[in-house]
């Protein structure tokens, strides 16, 4: 049983008030002349006992009807006995095999406990009851009680996130329009808070039951984030690598429930196979792991704690690129202006790239006939139409237009660094239409507009890299940014891109596959979004069959591994309207099933069982019933 | 016949006691009534307290023709009717209860004490004894003996009787063992006795002396007076009743009691009619909003039955 309106049971205090009003009454009475006081005496003496025993029925009957008056504006909803079947009804079962559905409590893992309530009320399941089974991947299936137990059968906890509030709303649109005049959603899952989105009210009316394991949800600890600082590593025999000396590694962060105090956990990593260094943290710490570069190329790497209950988020892989320093020139007719020359110094001395001639990459305000080169606008307005003429001879798609004077934010989803940053003047880039193509290569946008972009090896800026046209040198990220510029971007590369699994992932355009594992290949589109694998992993993204111009890194969503649980409040919160029960054992659970449906209102039968209560005091208080008897 | 109306009008017998009361002293309330209860008499089938057949003589033109013996008629073919001839030899004493449970009314703008309707009533009852010449006396206690009127058939008797009752007023308590055992004593020749009380006594000590009075041949008619609202306890809310005689005192709701109390009072006059009738002692329930004459006609009815 539970109430629609529980706060009006704070109405049953005024249950107390026929007692009050009872003691009240009490009080010494006014002295009344009667010479008869022994006829008096001698009838009290006689009823006495009647007496007494008709004013405790009073009382209670008073405090009765206060009481169901109270219980009738809580609006009570118990369930109908059914008896042996039940009547046809709607059914969505949510089944939460999520990844955190593999944590282990109390010596049993969650999934299996929650498969069990599935089979018993698949097997309990009737041919006219209409189901649907909702798994960790959100695809609402319709069957038969055999076709849906064998697809319970079928589920294992998988490293993906099944966001709850959508499975329900999705199950309760289901049931409302099925038809049934019955309908109930269930869902079984570890409830952890995290699996919920924001409130819905899709569910308002329907018994929604959740059951969660009885077991508390496990002390968990997870690496919630593993990356390789910086994403591009330029290789240098025998020392650590990176941007600045003592930055460079893996940046770790360590999640889950908090530990004692003191209590650390070693995490360790391996990039290229090779076990790396180890360290010692708490849940909360962000740790910085020194790496050593493995040989030039792209790198999986992974990040591991020591086993809890929860296995499959205590490892995390990430991808690292590991290039050679590239040859960087700047054309000697081009002002790059001081932050880029100051820049590529200190790129220099650090063996980021090697300053020279030859077959690098040249940077300078035109595109030369072939090569890779990075080419900003040229300085002087007046050479706008060479620095043009220069792109078209190169086979390069893309124009400096109109100039564009006016404050935008650059959005560059695929390049760290870049997004947020103020640009006050800039050129228009413009794509030279190609019929049946859309424009290809862009890699940021400032106010919508292209303005990096990329068309084979030469990469094209809307701006002069000076604090007048772009903030973008005065931010911490502009050397990290040039020398991905470099070493990447104008070399034809995408970069590395995360995703959690079964997650759509928006793909560079010049992907065209997918390395799912050994020599398999899944062949996507460039430009458009792909889902992600099922399982975490690192994946080379290739453009044809061998050129490996990217890396997807598939990882868990990191709220999977706060198994903290909601509470029914917030369920009730959550789910406004909805006839919310929690269950958190097999029998309480299986006392709900099929109930939901047959639940009925209370309310009026405990206002008829008031008024009946009030008409008997009445005739009680009035003494009806004995005159009548008495004659 | 006259219309109802008009003849209660004509009638303090049938007035409301209070009503009547209102109209003088003691006396003159008294005379109204007895006068309209004879009235009432003449037109009724009982003939009175101490009336006893005479002889015939031959019926003549206004007799009434009720009067008439059919037997005789039959048997000579002559018209005769009977006369009545009064007793004079009856020793009546009123025995007046005045103990202080008498001075309560349960109502007192609407009804008359018990006292009050008791002096009136044993005026009446006097004057109608008396007019019979029957010598006729009268007692008043309460704890001791208060008055005493010894029974006399002279004139002015009747105003005797009537200024002691004027004279008295309710008093103490009920401790009536003492007083019983006065009257016992002062009636020593066979009468009758009309005692008027409300009977809040010692039951077992008053019908020990009622017997002991019908023992010495008296011819014995209680008088048991009651306030209605002691019949039903019409009080309307809790209260601390108190026994003005003994001060004996009890809590209780009216509401909750009225039923049971009606019962238990309808208990006790069963029982005082079963012990004195079974004592051959006449017995009249009188509540004190009854019109006087239907008393008077009560104890008319119980004379005529006990003969």
């Amino acid at each position: 049983m539970y109430f629609l309106q529980p706060l009006a049971l704070l109405f049953l205090a005024a249950a107390l008030v026929p007692p009050l009003l009872h003691l009240f009454q009490r009080r010494r009475p006014p002295d009344v002349a009667f010479p008869a006081v022994r006829y008096l005496r001698q009838t009290e003496r006689e009823a006495s006992r009647t007496i007494r025993l008709r004013h405790l029925l009073l009382l209670l009957l008073r405090v009765g009807a206060v009481a169901l008056i109270a219980l009738a504006a809580a609006r009570p909803v118990v369930p109908k006995r059914v008896g042996v079947g039940h009547e046809p009804t709607a059914l969505c079962l949510v089944f939460d095999n999520s990844l955190s559905s593999g944590a282990v409590s109390g010596g049993a893992r969650a999934f299996d406990d929650l498969a069990a309530r599935a089979r018993e009320t698949l097997q309990a399941a009737q041919a006219s009851d209409a189901l649907w089974l909702i798994g960790a991947d959100g695809i609402a299936r319709r069957g038969s009680p055999a076709e849906l137990l064998r697809a319970v059968a079928a589920l294992r906890p998988e490293p993906v996130r099944l966001d709850l509030s959508a499975a329900v709303a999705t199950g309760a649109q289901l049931v409302r329009s099925s038809g049934y005049a019955r309908g109930e959603v269930h869902v079984l899952s570890d409830l952890q808070r995290t699996a919920f989105g924001q409130g819905d009210s899709a569910a308002a009316g329907l018994p929604l039951l959740f059951y969660h394991p009885a077991a508390e949800a496990p002390a968990n600890r997870a690496v919630v984030s593993a990356r390789a600082v910086p994403a591009t590593w330029v290789a240098a025999r025998g020392a650590t690598v990176g941007a600045a000396p003592g930055m460079s590694g893996v940046a770790v962060v360590i999640g889950g429930a908090p530990a004692p105090r003191g209590a650390k956990v070693t995490v360790a990593a391996s990039v290229g196979g090779r076990a790396g260094p180890r360290s010692l943290a708490a849940p909360g710490d962000a740790v910085l792991l020194p790496a050593t570069a493995p040989a030039a190329g792209w790198a999986a790497g992974a990040v591991s704690l020591e086993p809890d209950e929860l296995r499959a988020d205590d490892q995390r892989s990430f991808a690292v690129r590991v290039v050679t320093a590239a040859t960087v020139a700047v054309s000697p007719r081009a002002d790059l202006g001081r932050f880029v020359t100051e820049a590529l110094g200190v790129l220099a001395g650090a063996g980021q790239i090697r300053p020279g001639q030859g077959s690098g990459v040249l940077l300078g305000e035109s595109a030369p006939p072939s090569g890779a080169a990075v080419v900003f606008p040229p300085h002087d307005p007046v050479d706008l139409g060479a620095a043009n003429r220069a792109l078209a001879a190169a086979g390069v798609p893309w124009r400096f237009g109109e100039p564009v004077e006016r404050e935008d934010t650059l959005a560059a989803p695929q390049l760290s660094g870049v997004s947020g940053v103020q640009v006050r003047r800039r050129y228009r880039l413009e794509a030279v239409p190609v019929p049946g193509e859309p424009p290809r290569g862009v890699l940021a946008r400032a106010g919508g507009d292209p303005w990096l972009v990329r068309a084979g090896r030469v990469v094209v800026v809307g701006s002069r890299l000076v604090p007048e046209e772009t903030a973008l040198p005065l931010t911490g990220g502009f050397v990290r940014f040039l020398a991905d510029l470099v070493n990447r971007i104008a070399a034809g590369e995408e970069g590395i891109l995360e995703a959690a699994p079964g997650d759509p992932v928006p793909l560079p355009e010049n992907v065209s596959a997918l390395a799912v594992g050994g020599d398999s290949l899944q062949p996507v589109v460039g430009g458009r979004a792909a889902t992600a694998p099922a399982s975490p992993g690192v994946y080379p993204l290739l453009a044809g069959e061998a050129d490996t111009v990217g890396v997807l890194v598939v990882a868990p969503d990191p709220r999977e591994s706060d198994l903290r649980r909601a509470s029914a409040g917030e369920l009730a919160t959550l789910f406004p309207g909805a006839r919310a029960v929690v269950a958190s054992n097999a029998g309480a659970y299986a006392a709900e099933r099929f109930r939901g449906a047959g639940r009925s209102e209370l309310t009026g039968l405990l206002l008829l069982l008031a008024l009946l209560l009030l008409v008997v005091e009445g005739v009680v208080a009035a003494g009806g019933i004995r005159r009548r008897n008495g004659g | 016949m006259a219309p109802v109306s008009n003849l209660a009008a004509d009638r303090l017998d049938l007035l409301d006691p209070r009503e009547v009361a209102g109209l003088g002293g003691i006396e003159v309330v008294a005379q109204g009534v007895v006068e309209g209860f004879l009235t009432g008499l003449h037109r009724s089938p009982y003939r009175g307290f101490s009336v006893e057949f005479a002889e015939h003589r031959p019926y003549q033109p206004g007799d009434e023709l009720r009067y008439l013996d059919w037997k005789v008629v039959g048997r000579r073919d002559r018209l005769y009717v009977k006369q009545y001839e009064e007793e004079t030899n009856l020793r009546a004493t009123l025995v007046l209860d005045i103990s202080r449970s008498m001075g309560w009314s349960g109502a007192p703008e609407r009804r008359l004490t018990k006292f009050d309707y008791a002096a009136r009533l044993a005026a009446a009852l006097a004057l109608v004894l008396l007019r019979q010449r029957d010598a006729t006396g009268l007692i008043a206690f309460d704890d001791e003996v208060r008055s005493v009127v010894p029974p006399r058939v002279r004139p002015g008797q009747w105003q005797a009787v009537v200024r002691s009752l004027m004279a008295l007023a309710p008093g103490g308590g009920t401790a009536a063992e003492r007083a019983l055992a006065r009257v016992t004593d002062l009636l020593r020749r066979r009468g009758m006795v009309l005692f008027v009380s409300d009977l809040l006594v010692d039951q077992e000590l008053v019908l020990l002396a009622l017997r002991y009075l019908r023992h010495r041949g008296h011819q014995v008619a209680v008088f048991h007076l009651m306030d209605p609202a002691e019949m039903d306890l019409d009080a309307a809310q809790e209260a601390r009743f108190v026994d003005p005689e003994t001060r004996e005192d009890v809590i209780a709701a009216p509401r909750d009691l009225r039923h049971e109390y009606r019962a238990t009072v309808q208990r006790v006059v069963a029982a005082w009619r079963r012990e004195l009738r079974s004592s051959g002692i006449a017995y009249h329930h009188v509540t004190t909003d009854t019109p006087f004459g239907y008393a008077l006609r009560r104890a008319a009815e119980g004379r005529a039955r006990l003969g």
